[in-house]
């Protein structure tokens, strides 16, 4: 044991003194600082508002285009009226009811300044009054001698449900918007009373977090999305039918996913009442993806170091001869290999504590500390926070794991080939082309097999921190889900493979 | 005497061609054990065994009575040595290389470390990086690594490489000095007689894997100065080698345009100059030639042995 810390002693001093991690280090704290000030340009830049100006503008170009084309559209109409008779010429006028409708809707769109393809409350009133007149257009056209009870009901309703969709657009009252909604939801008979439940509560939590969606013409809000997903997982719970992972043909839940349903809710209820961006919108917001963005190019860097030191770590010393004076010692084989990789360990364990007090301060300084979002997750159906920063300290730690599973490669091909230009330069070769390439191949082929590929074994903190919003994005695109237990085995298998082979390698041969 | 190297019946194989076959020798304490070869001889091989760089196939190593095999470390603690060239870590200083190697042994105190490098000369520049160093000053660097820890026996393989005369002379000393005052047992591999010569007590001489034999160097060099090589300088040499050809035909060992190497007894040496001055050849000179591997190898196995 005190050779083992004797050799590991060495060990460190040798690394220390390496030109390759001082650049290395260097040129991560670089990185780091450059990205996060880069950052702060495009942050304080403001992009968005100017994209959203151009968007608007876009937008009532949009509007006036389509009411011109209805405006020809009615023309042709009127004038194929002319020739038209019996069926054909009904079929002409309901059409041109249709239209009707549709100018009427854009014209007043255009003048509420409305843009009526959001999901704005504003949009959506317009077009759900805009639907009540069609069906009153449509009723009156039918002699009023003719209608049935049913339908004059109907009309009444519907007439009703128009002056009150005026008053909201009139007096922009979200309010009495989401009064509507429920009413509408009430007397929807298609409706079971559950799905009417879940439906209004849905609304309530609308009405709670004042989630107008004004702001979003062309995506979902956070809050919007965070809704459906309580609303969804609601309604799984409810008809006792998986619609989340396949909506068209819905497996029944078992006890586990009622659990992981529940779990789901809490945590949406709890981001939405923490405002955290949702995984829809993380490519928008700027300041959400700093701090990991900062975190993950400095891992790049420890890895390439990784990737280095390791990759030369006995070839180097073989090829320079060093290795004769660890040899002549008397410390067996297996002491020096495992000061080896302790002491590699230690550099990756080190660097990434730098990487992280690095980007705690450089973020901090740039945006103000504890700025970021919390990590919500769910136990028992309760949610429970992390804080920003153990989060973030939490993440570096699992992504270190695909960086020791490189790190054992490159060492097990140093002590194969016992050539550092062949171990560095395929190590490297492989994380670039292998994991694009598996992504790749895993949208062709199907089948069970997939899952003991490597690169679907590798991302432990999408998996372990799977409520993240980088995580659900990514946990979306992957489409081999090995569950956190098999990729563990898998890795620790994987793992003693290949470092038993480095080790029986250098313990065994001879060094000519 | 107490044996503290023994090799019993070793042989290593690469691949299918025996590299070693079936070596066994001892070097005691207080002596320098000569390990004379040409190159590819085996020597560095044998030292490499000796050292844990190579697997042992066959056979057993023993240092200061502990195996190799069984108890490696125990074994290893009592070795200081330099296989081929001394190769350190070059980005460190020379004082750091010391100090990484005297953490790995036991009792290593920074005052000892001092010492060394006082004993080999190199208290200016010991705080240099490794990279600035010449071939002797790494020379000297490895044989204050190897002597560090005061090992029982010192391995040395080719250590006067790259050393100047007088760097030559100060290792003879060094090593003179560790084996009669110290009585380390001292290992030195060499393809120079002439250098064996001067620094050993015995000698083994190795080739293609085999110890052809092993001598005390004085011995071996009164076997060898029986039948020095001379060298005669003389015009012309054809009729100089038709005249010598019935009584020295088989002594000859070289002939060039100027001058002809025959291998005899000093006493014969006035007989052939004075026969051949009669028989009208202008001599120029007589060398008495430095004895050669070749010549250690007629006289260690009775001329029927030679190196190629």
């Amino acid at each position: 044991m005190r050779k083992l810390f004797a050799l590991y002693t060495n060990e460190i001093i040798k690394i220390t003194r390496k030109v390759s991690v001082i650049i290395i280090l260097s040129l991560m704290t670089a990185g780091v600082i450059g990205f996060c000030a880069m950052m702060k340009f495009v942050d304080s830049a403001n992009i968005s508002s100017t994209i959203e100006e151009n968007n608007k503008k876009y937008q009532q170009e949009e509007i006036d285009r389509q009411i011109e084309s209805l405006k020809r559209q009615l023309d042709d109409i009127q004038s194929k009226k002319s020739g038209a008779s019996g069926a054909e010429l009904n079929k002409l006028i309901s059409e041109e009811i249709r239209n009707k409708n549709e100018l009427e809707k854009l014209q007043y769109s255009k003048e509420h300044d409305i843009y009526p393809y959001s999901e704005s409350y504003l949009s959506i009133a317009v077009n759900m009054m805009f639907e009540k007149k069609l069906t009153i257009s449509q009723l009156e056209s039918i002699p009023e001698s003719s209608l049935d009870n049913e339908q004059i009901k109907e009309l009444n309703t519907a007439r009703d449900y128009v002056s009150r969709f005026e008053k909201v657009v009139k007096n922009k009252d979200f309010k009495e918007y989401i009064s509507i909604s429920n009413d509408m939801i009430k007397d929807n008979e298609l409706y079971t009373d559950e799905q009417k439940k879940i439906y209004i509560e849905s609304n309530e939590l609308r009405l709670k977090y004042n989630v107008t969606n004004e702001e979003y013409t062309n995506q979902t809000s956070d809050a919007e999305v965070y809704i459906r997903q309580i609303q969804e997982s609601k309604y799984s719970l409810l008809t006792n039918l998986d619609y989340i992972s396949n909506p068209l043909s819905p497996k029944p839940l078992t006890s586990e996913l009622r659990q992981k349903l529940e779990n789901r809710i809490a945590v949406a209820e709890y981001k939405l009442k923490k405002g955290i961006v949702s995984s829809k919108n993380i490519g928008n917001s700027v300041r959400s993806i700093i701090f990991p963005g900062m975190l993950s190019i400095g891992e790049f860097m420890i890895l390439l170091l990784l990737m280095i030191l390791a990759g030369s770590s006995i070839s180097h010393e073989i090829s320079t001869g060093s290795i004769k004076s660890l040899i002549i010692s008397p410390a067996r084989r297996w002491k020096i290999f495992t000061a080896k990789l302790l002491s590699l360990l230690t550099v990756g364990i080190v660097s990434s504590l730098i990487l992280y007090i690095i980007t705690v301060i450089t973020h901090g300084l740039m945006f103000g500390f504890n700025t970021g979002d919390p990590y919500i997750y769910a136990t028992n159906g309760t949610a429970h926070e992390l804080s920003f920063y153990i989060y973030q300290f939490a993440r570096l730690f699992t992504d270190f794991i695909m960086i020791v599973v490189f790190m054992v490669f490159a060492l097990m091909l140093s002590t194969l080939t016992r050539n550092t230009a062949v171990s560095v330069g395929t190590t490297i070769a492989v994380y670039f082309v292998g994991s694009n390439a598996n992504s790749l191949l895993m949208q062709f082929v199907t089948g069970e097999w997939r899952k003991f590929i490597p690169f679907n074994n590798l991302d432990f903190t999408s998996k372990i921190f799977a409520n993240d919003s980088l995580s659900e994005l990514s946990n979306s695109i992957n489409t081999v889900n090995n569950s956190l237990t098999f990729m563990i085995i898998y890795i620790l298998i994987l793992l003693f493979c290949m470092g038993y082979t480095a080790y029986d390698s250098f313990c065994r041969r001879d060094i000519k | 005497m107490e044996a503290i190297l023994k090799l019993t019946n070793v042989s290593k194989s690469f691949g299918r061609k025996k590299i070693i076959d079936d070596i066994s020798f001892e070097v005691y304490a207080g002596e320098v054990f000569g390990f004379l070869g040409p190159n590819g001889a085996g020597k560095t091989t044998t030292i490499k065994m000796i050292t844990g760089f190579l697997s042992v196939d066959e056979g057993s190593i023993e240092i200061n009575g502990y195996s190799l095999k069984k108890d490696y470390e125990k074994a290893m603690s009592f070795i200081g040595g330099i296989v081929e060239n001394p190769e350190m870590y070059k980005d460190l200083s020379g004082l750091t290389n010391l100090k990484m190697y005297a953490r790995l042994h036991d009792g290593v105190t920074p005052e000892r470390i001092q010492e060394v490098v006082n004993i080999v000369g190199m208290q200016n520049r010991i705080k240099e990086k490794m990279k600035k160093y010449s071939l002797g000053m790494k020379q000297r660097c490895g044989l204050a690594q190897a002597i560090l820890h005061r090992p029982k026996l010192l391995i040395l393989d080719e250590p006067t490489n790259g050393l100047d005369p007088s760097g030559i002379k100060e290792l003879r000393d060094i090593l003179k000095k560790l084996a009669h005052e110290e009585n380390v047992a001292v290992l030195v591999s060499s393809h120079l007689l002439s250098e064996m010569e001067l620094m050993c007590d015995r000698v083994a001489i190795i080739n293609k894997g085999k110890i052809l034999g092993v001598k005390p160097v004085k011995e071996l060099l009164n076997d060898v100065a029986g039948t020095v090589t001379h060298r005669f300088i003389v015009k012309p040499v054809e009729k100089a080698v038709e005249l010598l050809t019935p009584d020295y035909g088989d002594l000859i060992t070289e002939k060039t345009d100027e001058h002809i190497d025959i291998a005899v007894e000093v006493d014969k040496v006035s007989e052939i100059t004075t026969f051949l001055a009669t028989n009208g050849i202008s001599i120029f000179g007589v060398n008495k030639l430095e004895p050669s591997l070749e010549d250690a190898f007629i006289s260690i196995t009775g001329g029927g042995n030679s190196i190629a």
